[in-house]
């Protein structure tokens, strides 16, 4: 029974040593779904084409890091007259914005090591938007640059208990400054949501 | 500790991504795009189109003009002919009667194709966001002693533009020249899907999208 005990003791440990080995530092890659909030009806439409690629290093309850993230917009409007002055157009338009953004996050973890990770956190960094607008042959476009702001909470969760993939789903809200005066925006507000997997990355890969 | 596997796996992650992310990058496709005209209005700021009675215009031809010679020729046929009559057509419907040219008419309708010559303005949402650059002045067709817009000389060739104007034979400068009322840029000829009948469409838009043109 005593030997037993030891056995299960010993065990345990081991358990939980690996358990603390997994996710301290992991790569992600995930598929984004946006949906722009700006009042500006240039893109109203939500968007699946959208992706993130990122990075985290633990540090005790935080995960530090990095992110990439695309994502393209696009609305069809219907044939109608723009008027401006002495001018008008008629036509139909397909307005697209393809967005790049790079952001260097801090995320909290409330459950670490356990199967089910759930965090929050805030990715600050900047944000490139290329306006297009596509009518005819035509084309219009226009780029934005400007900060990006992005609060998002989100849940990792472990495929097994010695896996070393987890899915990550996200919620996230983006405030990005990338203006455009040519098609109407001060500023480019969305949220969308993330679902991707996390792969960890030991600290001592080589 | 190493994790064999581990580098291959991350490499085709990234691989996947750069995949992604030129997949993403989604574009309309040309069908899509040229299903309809683009019709564009301007309008000199002073004119009364309620001061003028007749208009004369040149029926069943369509002055043409390519960027490699800018010379006068014109085209004729089944297309010519329809635009023509649907430019009448909408100048009748707002008032005007048409005349002879030698009967002085108070406006003059001219009616012509540019091919290679940039001359769409860049729209902005909602209004106009003007791009001009290399300005090239070509003849016109018809009249040629009155004062016109600049035209765009870009390098978008393989592409026409229907180009509409309505010209002031009633007031003359003191060197006799007249003055440029309205221009419509209908576009583009060449890629457009059923040309003929939206060439008439994008006509009727054009004076729909200007009802200050009324006797």
């Amino acid at each position: 029974m005593k030997k037993l005990l030891i056995f299960g003791l010993a065990f345990g440990i081991s358990i939980g040593m690996e358990a603390q080995n997994i996710y301290d530092n992991y790569v992600s890659a995930s598929w984004n779904y946006n949906v722009p909030l700006s009042s500006n009806d240039f893109l109203t439409q939500g968007s699946g084409a959208g992706f993130q690629i990122g990075f985290r290093k633990k540090i005790d309850r935080f995960y530090i890091g990095a992110d990439f993230t695309y994502a393209t917009y696009s609305s069809q409007k219907s044939r109608t007259t723009f008027y401006a002055d002495n001018s008008a157009t008629t036509t139909d338009t397909h307005n697209f914005a393809y967005s790049y953004g790079f952001t260097v996050n801090g995320e909290y973890i409330f459950r670490p090591f356990k199967k089910l990770m759930p965090f929050i956190g805030l990715g600050i960094g900047a944000n490139s938007i290329n306006y297009w607008m596509y009518y005819n042959i035509y084309t219009s476009k226009d780029n934005g640059l400007g900060g990006l702001f992005r609060p998002q909470a989100g849940i990792l969760m472990k495929l097994g208990k010695e896996s070393k993939i987890a899915v990550m789903g996200v919620v996230h809200y983006d405030y990005s400054t990338a203006a455009s005066t040519v098609f109407g925006y001060s500023s480019f507000p969305a949220y969308g949501f993330r679902l991707g997997i996390a792969l960890n990355i030991p600290n001592g890969i080589q | 500790m190493k994790f064999p596997g581990m580098k291959s796996r991350l490499k085709w992650m990234m691989i996947g991504m750069v995949y992604g992310l030129i997949s993403c990058q989604t574009v309309p496709t040309n069908i899509e795009l040229v299903q309809s005209m683009l019709v564009q209005t301007t309008m000199e700021s002073t004119a009364d189109f309620s001061s003028y009675a007749s208009y004369s215009l040149a029926l069943d031809t369509l002055g043409y003009f390519t960027i490699d010679d800018p010379l006068d020729s014109v085209i004729t046929g089944s297309y010519a002919q329809q635009v023509t009559a649907q430019i009448r057509f909408n100048m009748d419907k707002a008032g005007y009667t048409r005349v002879a040219n030698d009967q002085n008419p108070n406006l003059a309708v001219s009616a012509f194709i540019l091919r290679d010559y940039g001359v769409i303005q860049s729209l902005s949402y909602p209004g106009y966001y003007s791009t001009y650059s290399g300005i090239f002045y070509p003849k016109c067709y018809g009249f040629k002693n009155y004062y016109g817009y600049p035209y765009l000389n870009n390098l978008n060739f393989n592409t026409a533009t229907l180009v509409i104007e309505i010209i002031d034979m009633k007031n003359k400068d003191t060197q006799g020249k007249s003055k440029l009322l309205w221009t419509a840029y209908i576009g583009d000829l060449i890629n457009t899907v059923d040309i003929n009948s939206r060439t008439i469409s994008a006509v009727d838009d054009s004076f729909a999208q200007s009802k200050y043109i009324k006797k």
